[in-house]
Order: structure tokens, then sequence, then C-alpha cells
């Protein structure tokens, strides 16, 4: 189970992680591809409690959604993790297939209804991402889109209000955060959800601050600013002012005129000022722009529901297996 | 440092948990779970039973009775062969520098590796063990960890030895290595050099150097479900059952069940964190055994209310009363024992020092006034005592 580093190639650089370099990685004997994350080892304190706490999340995420760890590796002064092989982020991965960036709304579809599905499983298993972007999502040769990057996530226990406000890259931070609430939840991947669809959808990030005020103003001009009727408590968060400049909420359409009005709909709950008020992963899979996906065909919608599927793996694990293989050949 | 072996018995040997498997009902962890009721086609939500059986805790980390004991003894056998091993490989360069006389000594049978090797047995061994949990607990206190940081390491520690024997690995050093580790792990930052600092003859090197052979050994599954969360459930739990709509029992409200929560906190903190019982029983079990322990007639009243079924209650009385007999079932040896034990294992670990010892035995009962040729010089019982086994005052137990 446990490899030398000897025991993979390394090929070309594939970019610079929160606190680490990855490479593009062969196995020697089966030739896979992997992504070797390099972590240098502090002699000051070892291996890295971004690393410690990635590697402990990781090794509890066993989903289809989630991109695989398959290896720890330690040599003298460096730690390498090892994980599956995706071609390319999405950010890379827009700017190649896109057009000016922008996808197909039927990917954008399916790239959403995976991330959600990958965040369900996070929430589920009480891990928040936390830096949900474009950059952190990966995307492989058969269009299957997983979240990667845990350098940030971590475990939420009972108290929710101990959390850095630094944490999510600035474009894609939930308003609530920008006010500088300590005590976010699973709300907040939904918000860098809701503002990664957008960016599909057009190929623009949806609101490109430059700091910290400049982001807010920048949801506020599409959002409305928000006052203590439309959110409630709102003034009693740090970074409030009274002096904001007042915006009307803009329609959605007019920024994203290819999405449908069903789409729009989910962006618009996905979207939602207040963090109480966004929906959940769970729900929003349940959305009806997505049942053309979730529901293609009553006959195999078992095969579409990663929940149901995973319960009668334990309950029927054989059966199961057979069911699949018919259901395959019927496919083929 | 002695090569790590790795997946020895564990994967093969893992079991069904004991008792009813998971206890669901009585856990009220289900915060994160949102229903939506008029949804058209709601998916089934994932229930903490679900959760936890996806648990690396569950997967790697659970055992029988009966299978835990076969992987310690698997593990203390290796554990002396490797120990034997060593001894003939440090016998053997001995034998390629030493003169002839010393060599045909060291070939006599009194040299021989199963007449000078005298390891401690298995249950010494785990009793050290359990003796440096308790240190490591200690030390935990020294430095303020939360209780969750020390119930980590402790997990670490344990979870060490059902891969390593202490004949290849001192607990010592293991110890500070899995408080640092779960320091780290548990989000409580603490710098190397201030926790090296303050314990006794520890650099920081000691601790780093092991961090990627407790990380490996753990198979770097470091999250630990801890029966501490589900005990608090309980306690929302046991307000809801025994006090609304209105009390069930004359003489409890809040106050009694809040002084039973803090009881049973204790009680998880006092004989959870060091016995075996999270090896064997899944979180909720434990809390469950901890309430129980402390109040049996509430908690057992709570129960009677939850299970109408008296088949699956009684199933659970019994699993609980089974895990609170195992938790209590740990010997703390004293620091006299310790000590001995420790002196075995210095020998076992040490085993150049153990051929002087042994050597210089023998040429003082053969001949005390001649001057046979030593390996080296002669301080070797002097430097056996004084090391290891004394933790830093503030440590002692």
């Amino acid at each position: 189970m446990t490899g030398s580093s000897s025991q993979f190639q390394q090929l070309e650089k594939l970019g610079e992680g929160t606190y680490a370099t990855v490479y593009k990685g062969r196995n020697r004997t089966t030739g896979t591809l992997v992504a070797l994350k390099e972590i240098n080892l502090d002699s000051e304190e070892g291996t890295p409690s971004t690393a410690i706490r990635e590697i402990s999340l990781m090794k509890e995420l066993d989903n289809e959604n989630i991109v695989t760890l398959y290896d720890v590796i330690h040599t003298e002064n460096k730690l390498t993790l090892v994980f599956e092989f995706m071609d390319k982020d999405l950010k890379k991965y827009m700017e190649t297939h896109g057009n000016q960036g922008a996808l197909d709304i039927k990917l954008v579809k399916s790239f959403m209804f995976q991330l959600l599905k990958g965040i369900m499983f996070c929430h589920d298993n009480r891990v928040l991402h936390r830096d949900l972007k474009p950059q952190n999502l990966l995307i492989n040769a058969k269009g299957e889109l997983k979240l990667g990057d845990f350098g940030l996530a971590r475990a939420f226990g009972i108290p929710f209000n101990t959390f850095s406000n630094e944490v999510v890259t600035l474009w894609y931070r939930a308003p609530d955060v920008l006010l500088g609430s300590k005590s976010y939840t699973t709300s907040i991947d939904i918000w860098s959800a809701g503002c990664i669809f957008a960016e599909m959808c057009t190929g623009k990030p949806l609101f490109p601050g430059t700091a910290n005020d400049d982001q807010l103003i920048k949801i506020f001009r599409l959002m409305g600013t928000p006052n203590e009727r439309t959110w409630p408590g709102i003034s009693q968060f740090p970074n409030f002012k009274n002096n904001w400049q007042i915006f009307i909420p803009q329609d959605l359409r007019n920024m994203i005129p290819n999405l449908d009005s069903m789409g729009l709909n989910l962006l618009t709950s996905l979207l939602q000022m207040r963090p109480d008020a966004r929906i959940t992963a769970r729900q929003a899979l349940q959305h009806p722009w997505f049942h053309e996906i979730s529901n293609p065909n009553p006959l195999l919608q078992h095969l579409s529901d990663p929940y149901q599927q995973q319960q009668q793996q334990q309950q029927h694990h054989h059966q199961q297996q057979q069911q699949q293989q018919q259901h395959q050949q019927l496919y083929q | 440092m002695a090569v790590i072996k790795q997946e020895t018995t564990s994967e093969k040997l893992r079991g069904e948990r004991n008792g009813s498997d998971t206890f669901s009902k009585g856990s009220t962890e289900d915060t994160s779970d949102q229903s939506k009721p008029d949804t058209p086609a709601p998916k089934p939500y994932v229930s903490n039973d679900d959760l936890y059986r996806r648990s690396s805790q569950y997967k790697l980390w659970s055992y029988t009775s009966a299978t835990l004991l076969q992987i310690r003894q698997d593990v203390y056998k290796e554990g002396v062969k490797l120990a034997k091993e060593r001894l003939s490989e440090t016998k053997q360069n001995l034998i390629r520098d030493s003169t002839p006389e010393v060599v045909e000594l060291l070939k006599s049978h009194e040299f021989s590796v199963d007449s000078l090797l005298d390891p401690p047995n298995l249950t010494e061994e785990n009793k050290f063990l359990t003796y440096y949990s308790k240190i490591l607990l200690n030390t935990g206190d020294f430095f303020r960890m939360p209780t969750q940081v020390k119930a980590t390491a402790a997990s670490f520690f344990k979870k060490f030895y059902l891969i390593n024997s202490a004949l290849e690995y001192h607990p010592k050093s293991v110890l500070y290595t899995c408080l640092f580790l779960a320091a780290k792990s548990e989000n409580y930052f603490m710098s190397i050099e201030s926790f090296a600092s303050k314990l006794p003859n520890t650099e920081p090197k000691d601790v780093l150097d092991l961090e990627f052979i407790v990380l490996k050994s753990l198979k770097f599954t470091l999250l630990v479900h801890h029966p501490f969360r589900p005990l608090y459930g309980l306690f929302l739990d046991t307000q809801a059952v025994l006090l609304y709509p209105s009390p069930m029992m004359y003489d409890v409200n809040v106050d009694t069940l809040g002084g039973l929560y803090d009881k049973a906190k204790k009680w998880l903190v006092d004989y959870a964190i060091i016995s075996d019982v999270e090896l064997l029983f899944t979180p909720p079990q434990i809390a469950l055994a901890a309430m129980y322990d402390t109040d049996k007639r509430i908690t057992d009243k709570y129960l009677k209310r939850k299970f109408s079924d008296t088949n699956e209650y009684d199933q659970l009385v019994h699993t609980i009363v089974k895990c609170i007999r195992k938790a209590k079932d740990v010997e703390i040896p004293s620091k006299d024992e310790s000590k001995l034990i420790d002196k075995k294992l210095f020998f076992v670990l040490h085993p150049e020092r153990l051929l002087k010892k042994k050597t210089k035995q023998v040429n003082n009962a053969a001949a005390p006034t001649d001057a046979i040729p030593q390996p080296t010089s002669s301080n070797e019982n002097s430097t056996a005592v004084a090391t290891p086994v004394t933790p830093a005052a503030p440590l002692s137990i």
C-alpha cells in the first residue's frame, strides 16, 4: 500500500496549491497517472497542520465527486500526497472549452449537479470545504467533476463560532463572512456554488471584488443593499456600515441571459444574502432544474442517486452489482 | 530506528463489533439533516449510523474482544521476533570486532539469544502502555490541552500499539508525538519549540522524527469520533424525554440532568479514554454507558421510555453493561512496577547494553580479578537505571 516516491515518475508541474506544489506523475509499474502534491516538511513544525487536516478529511470522504487520496509518501524533507489524476481544473477547462469562458448550459447543469453532490457529501459528513472556487474543482476526461484541495476545509463540531473569517477566496466569499460573521456554517459553501454556477454560464466571475468592502459593494450592486428589514440582525455584524450606498436588487436574467428561468430560480436560491435563507445542497439537488439528470428514466433512477445506491450496496451488495451490470448492459 | 512493519494483522482480523451494532435512536446528533416536506421525491437521509459506518474508525479500528486480543498477541510476537533479530545482529557485529576469547564466550550457550533475552511479557507490556496513557493524559493536562485533543492523542497512542510493539518503540517518545500530532489534527496550535522545551530530555527532533511513523501506523486516519458529542446529544434528549411535556420523575429536573451530564463527562475522561472501549463499542454506546454507570435509575427510565420494544431495550442494556465492565477493566501499574518493566524493556531496546551487562556478569563470576578484554568500558548499569521511566515532576501520576 505505501510506496516510495521512486514508484512515481514526476512529470510536469500542474500548479501551486494553498500550501504545496502539485505535479503530474506516473506510476512506474502500472502506468497510471496521478497527481503528486508535494509538501515541504517544515523543520520547525514537522508536517504542516493544513496537510494533517487535509489528509484526515480525505481519508473519511470517499465519494465519486471528491478527489481520491491514494497514498501518502514520506521522504527526508517532504511529504507527497498521491491523488487520483484529473485532467484540468474548472478554471482552465472554461478557458479552453468555453465560448470565451462560457460553457454550454447542458454542461453547466452536469457540473453543477456533480458539484452539489460533492458538497452534500461533505456536509453530510460534517465537513465544510470553505474554499470552493473554479481552481479547486477538478474535471477529468470523462466529464466528471470532483472537489479537490481540502487544505482549508475543516470538520465542524458543535461550536460553529470559532472559525477564522479569513478563508475562501474573496470572489466566492459569502456576504455574511464578508460582514465579519464567524458563526457561518454549510451555507458558505452554497454561496460559493452559486457564484461558480453564474461564472460557468457567462465565463466571467460574478463578483470580482478587489478588497473586502469592494467585494460587498459588488454583491450589493446586483443583489441589493441589505438592511434590517431584508436581513434582520444585519446591523449587529462587525463590518456593518449604515452609510452603504443603496442599490436595488437587479434581475439576474440580465446578467445571465443564456440561463433558462428554472436555472435562474435555482441560482437565486443559492445566492441568498441571508445565510439561513440559502437552500442546502440536498434541497438544491432536488430542484426541478436537475430533473432530467436526477430522473432521466424511472427504471434507472437509483443509478443517479448516490445515497440510495450506497445504501443498497450495503444491504444487498451482490444483488446490486448484478442489477448494475444489467443496467449497464441495457445502456450499451 | 527499526523498520516499520505495516498492515500486520489488524486488517484480516477485523471483525464485527460487539453487541448491538450501533445505537442510533438515543443519539440526537441529527442536527444537519433538513427535511423538506414538500419536495416531490424525498431523498433518503443519511442517518448517524450510516455516517458512522462510513468512518475510518468503524472500518479500520473496530474489533471484538477476541480479535483485539489476537491482534495484541500477534503484535507482541512480532515485537519479540524483531527484538531477537536486533540482539542477534548486535551480537554478530560484536563477534566480528572482538578477540578470539570474547568470540568464544559470545558463542557459548549463555549468550544464545533465547537465554539472553528477557522481554516483558504481553500482560506487562499492556500494563506498561496503560501507565503511559495515563502519563499522556497528565502531559496533556500540563499543557492545558482541551479534552478533545487529549482524547484524540490517547486514541492515536492506543492504535499505534495495535500495529507496533512497545518492544520496538518505547512509549515515552511515542506519547509525545501522539500529543503533538493530535494537537495539530484538532486545530489546537502549539509550536514544537514550546512543546518540546517543556518536556523532560526532549528535543523537537525527537518528537518530529516519529511523526511519520505514527501517521503511517494510523494508516493516515486521524479523525476520531469521541463519545463527548453523543453524550451532549443524550443530555439534550433526556431533557426532552424525561421533562416534557411534564416531568416523569418527581425528583428529576434540569439541574439533576445537568449534574448527571457533568458526572458522565468526567466518567468518560476517567474510564473511556484509557480503556479499550473505543475499539469495541460505538461512541453513543460509550456515552450511554457513562450515563448508566453514573445514574442507573434515571438512565434506565430514559431508555425504557425510548425503547418500547423490550428486546431492543434488553440488548442495549446488555451492551452498555458490557461496555462499563470493559471501561473499568484497566490495570494501572504502580510506579515501581512500571520501573521494573521499563528496565526489562531497556535491554530489549538496547541489545548492546544487554550484551555488555552479561559479559560483565560472566567475567565477574568466572575471573573477578582477571582482565579479560571487554568490548567497552564499564558504566552500563548506572546508565541503565538512570535512563527512562521518570517523567518530569509535574507529569507524574
